[in-house]
């Protein structure tokens, strides 16, 4: 309380000049936007090739959690609805594969619009009847739903689930006639994907329904006197980030050619949450930074891993304390954490 | 003249508190209808019905005869949740435009973007149009930075399209609320309390700008504390106390009304 | 009989849930926050008194069932402190910070509790030492049963809960967070000391959660790191039941969930009980956003 607040980037703050220079770069990249997308790409290319097999892994790791934390950002970020449960539907799109690859003999690749499609379809039914919930209200309702996903997998639901084991003996997917084994081919693969998944982001964030999602945030009463129906389009936010969870979990089980109930538990759906909010809500390259800070550090540091989640719960106070709108955070989300009181709504008279 | 909005015998109660009680009244397309009462008359909780926020309890609103607050429904349809009005959405899309009393701009979006929100019930482009980023959604992107350019140039905030709304003075904030309101090109914009706070000069800019609009064809319903405004303004005035219309009229003829008189006098005195 | 013998199996795991419920649900009346640590904390009751009884185990109270005497206290003791720790820490200087920042490092403090339990007792399952348990119990019917345990448990639950009433009800600091809950504004213009009244429910939550803990462990045997998880979650259902931020709701809730999952899980299926008890939070969250006997006060949601 009382704190002294300052409005520029941590200045006087350890980490301050870091996040200068990271915000100098930034200035950079604003005005060549073009040669740093190309730069950034090239490098994504690149990056695969001096690594060995496990830090390829790794790699695509992230890259597959950056996917998850895009897929969030839609619901988090930019319609700002607490989703604590959105682990669930990486799982519903990961058994949605599976399921169609062991029972049906489908080819993974030719699952995948089956994973987005029933995610989407499952983000649309468990979300539509919440809707009207709030804040915290909101964020129980949707650990309870993502519960509820992980134990009817463990209770082997309509007994094509495996139950608590999972489904293992997946194909791997094939491109072309040859069948995509080694950690690079599904580094690339993943890429692919990721590279539409970012400029798609670019596109909604600047488009009509991204406003709106913005509007929704900011004050649902006001968006809808702007004739914004504000159900429709969280409703729209909720689907569009479901189904996108769908893909990635679509891609993990291509990869691992195992899935189990333990991708929708609720730990990894509160990893997700902070790739999201530590990184900077509502900002896609502060899902990178949140990536990186969540998946890629304790996989690089083995000691970190039995004490990934006191790391983590430290991380998420101190970022709380110190800098609540996140790393590289957008820039309409900065005031907004930065914790301005709600002013008191005036009496009817 | 021609009635825009009509209201029968609209009705609001929050448990024992009636707040509106059987008010009827019409707007009349192009005029400057104000509504005045004294605090707790039930002006915000009336400007809450005729805008979808609240619903009615009982009572009918029409807008150009088409029914926006209407009875309840009985039986199952209550059951269900049906609502007594069209949700606040929908009556800005038929063109109901409101400001708040306490102003509720989007903070963080700049004037540019606060305005463009107003455009969204006169655009469709959807998710697929965003992804795809097609012609038609191109071409309406570029329609919609012009129009809201030219509801930021019409409040005279041209300069200020990118600034952070939460950045803006006060009563620049206050006429960006107009703008994005005027966005949405209403029939009836519905002004809550426009002046409070703003100074004198702000305020005989507010009432040439209102007139301004009233020219050019749009009706507005104007709650209003500040009485020499309101006097100077409207057309007609309803007078509101105790959530029951007491009086209406031009201004001239509710000034000299007893009803009025005694009610505002009332109130000083209560207010000590 | 096999009925009678479900609800009281289910009115004592619903004592559990009550204890723990009410400190989430006290913690939301006078902060609107949802205290997601409050579980890790009870978690840590059963840790810390897995410890406090090998300490006794060298004394003369070695095997007596009298060594959950102290236990009980310091566990009250320890975990109450730890309570105004991380509210003075994590939660303090987020006070005026809006929403997301709360609840991120709340959950964050709940991982930290987490990890240390496992990193500091392992991440297999733990068991009393022998001899504290009560065994034996009172048949009171052919086919019913009383345990000595579940009777310890629901005279324990029951002391504390009436323990708590007399507190909020009749002295000056629990009128004051009544107060406090009703109207922060309000109470500190009344010169409440409302950063005190913070503290107070601080202690008493984790304090009343972390002798549950120790009370559910001696009544389960065993337990994991998971047990706060789980168990929370649950005692948050009850709390949301209930009301949040009506202290007897939160009693009622934790009640009222003990039963239907014991029922549910006799005569429907054991492994669904957890989804049935979900599924209660989400259904009645959907059509009565403030609970069966309503949130006393405005929603901030």
């Amino acid at each position: 309380m009382g704190r002294e607040r300052d409005n520029g980037a941590g200045t006087g703050r350890w980490g301050g000049s870091m996040i200068e220079s990271a915000a100098a770069i930034l200035r950079i990249a604003r005005r060549r936007p073009l040669l740093v997308q190309a730069a950034l790409l090239l490098l994504a290319l690149l990056l695969p090739l001096p690594l060995s097999d496990y830090y390829r892994t790794v790699a695509w790791r992230t890259g597959i959690y950056v996917l998850l934390g895009l897929s969030l950002n839609v619901v988090v970020g930019y319609a700002g609805l607490f989703q604590l449960g959105h682990a669930a539907f990486y799982a519903i799109g990961a058994y949605t594969a599976a399921i169609l690859n062991l029972r049906c003999g489908v080819p993974l690749l030719a699952a995948l619009p089956a994973s987005v499609a029933v995610a989407g379809a499952a983000g649309y039914l468990i979300t539509r009847p919440i809707l009207h919930l709030r804040g915290d209200y909101l964020a129980i309702v949707t650990i309870a739903f993502g519960e509820v996903v992980r134990l009817a997998l463990v209770n082997n639901l309509f007994g094509i689930t495996g139950g608590a084991n999972g489904l293992s003996g997946i194909d791997r997917p094939s491109l072309f006639g040859v069948e995509l084994r080694a950690p690079i081919a599904h580094y690339y693969l993943m890429l692919f994907f990721l590279a539409v998944t970012i400029a798609a982001m670019h596109r909604l964030e600047r488009s009509r329904l991204g406003r709106a999602w913005l509007c929704v945030r900011e004050d649902e009463e006001a968006a809808a006197a702007m004739g914004i129906d504000a159900t429709r389009v969280k409703l729209q936010a909720f689907v569009i980030g479901s189904a996108w969870a769908g893909l990635a979990g679509g891609l993990f089980a291509g990869k691992l050619t195992v899935v189990a109930p333990d991708l929708a538990k609720f730990m990894e759906s509160v990893v997700l949450f902070c790739i999201v909010v530590l990184g900077g809500t509502g900002s896609i390259p502060g899902v990178f930074v949140g990536a990186c800070g969540m998946v890629t550090l304790p996989e690089l540091f083995r000691p970190l891993r039995d004490w990934r989640d006191a790391w983590l719960g430290i991380t998420m106070v101190v970022m709380m304390i110190a800098r609540p709108e996140g790393i590289w955070p957008s820039r309409r989300v900065q005031m907004e954490i930065r914790g301005e009181k709600e002013e008191a709504r005036a009496p009817a008279g | 003249m021609e009635a825009l909005l009509e209201l029968r015998g609209v009705t609001k109660r929050f448990g024992g508190l009636l707040a509106v009680d059987a008010v009827d009244f019409t707007v009349r397309a192009g005029e400057i209808l104000g509504l005045i009462g004294p605090n707790g008359a039930g002006k915000t909780t009336l400007f809450n019905l005729i805008t979808g926020f609240h619903p009615p309890t009982e009572g009918e609103i029409r807008l150009r005869g088409e029914a926006i607050a209407f009875p309840p429904p009985a039986g199952v349809a209550r059951l269900a949740g049906r609502r007594s009005s069209l949700p606040a959405h929908r009556i800005t899309a038929l063109g109901v435009a409101r400001t708040f009393q306490t102003i509720r701009l989007f903070k963080n979006l700049t004037a540019l973007e606060n305005v463009m929100s107003g455009l969204h019930p006169r655009t469709r482009a959807g998710i697929w149009g965003a992804l795809a980023r097609t012609p038609a959604q191109r071409r309406e992107e570029r329609w919609i930075v012009e129009r809201a350019g030219e509801c930021l140039a019409r409040v005279g905030l041209g300069a200020s399209r990118d600034e952070l709304a939460a950045n803006l003075p006060y009563g620049l904030q206050r006429r960006l609320e107009l703008a994005r309101a005027l966005a949405t090109r209403p029939a009836l914009l519905a002004l809550d309390e426009p002046a409070a706070g703003l100074n004198e000069r702000e305020t005989d800019d507010l009432v040439d700008l209102v007139r301004g609009l009233r020219a050019e064809g749009l009706t507005l319903l104007l709650i209003e504390h500040d009485m020499r405004l309101v006097m100077r303004v409207s057309d007609r005035i309803v007078v509101l106390d105790h959530g029951r219309k007491i009086a209406a009229g031009t201004p001239q003829e509710v000034r000299r009304d007893p009803a009025v008189i005694e009610a505002y006098l009332g109130a000083e005195e209560e207010g000590g | 009989m096999q009925f009678v013998q479900q609800l009281i199996n289910g009115v004592t795991i619903g004592s559990f849930y009550a204890l723990v419920a009410l400190g989430y649900t006290m913690v939301y009346g006078v902060l609107k926050m949802i205290n997601f640590a409050h579980g890790d904390l009870f978690m840590w009751g059963a840790y810390l008194g897995l410890t406090l009884f090998t300490l006794l185990g060298a004394t003369a109270l070695a095997g007596s069932a009298w060594m959950v005497v102290p236990a009980a206290i310091a566990v009250l003791l320890v975990v109450a402190l730890a309570g105004l720790l991380v509210e003075r820490v994590a939660y303090r200087p987020l006070r005026h910070a809006g929403r997301l920042a709360p609840i991120l490092s709340a959950l964050g403090v709940a991982f930290l509790l987490q990890s240390l339990a496992r990193n500091i007792y392992g991440a297999s399952w733990r068991t009393y030492p022998s001899g504290i348990a009560l065994s034996g119990g009172v048949t009171l019917a052919p086919g019913l049963r009383v345990s000595a345990m579940q009777i310890l448990a629901l005279a324990a639950a029951a002391l504390l809960m009436a323990a708590l009433s007399l507190f909020v009800q009749r002295t000056r600091v629990g009128t004051a967070m009544r107060a406090v809950s009703i109207d922060p504004v309000a109470a500190r213009l009344m010169g409440i000391d409302v950063d005190r009244i913070i503290s107070v429910v601080f202690l008493i939550g984790p304090g009343l959660g972390g002798v549950a803990g120790l009370i559910v462990a001696l009544y389960y045997g065993s337990f994991d790191f998971t047990l706060g998880w789980t168990f929370g979650l649950k005692a948050f259902i009850a709390a949301i039941l209930g009301g949040i931020g009506n202290i007897p709701g939160a009693m009622l809730g934790g009640m009222l969930l003990g039963v239907v999952e014991t029922l549910a899980s006799g005569y429907i299926s054991p492994q669904w009980k957890d989804v049935i008890a979900y599924a209660a939070l989400i259904g009645i969250l959907i059509a009565r956003p403030t609970g069966l006997l309503g949130e006393r006060l405005a929603a901030k949601v």
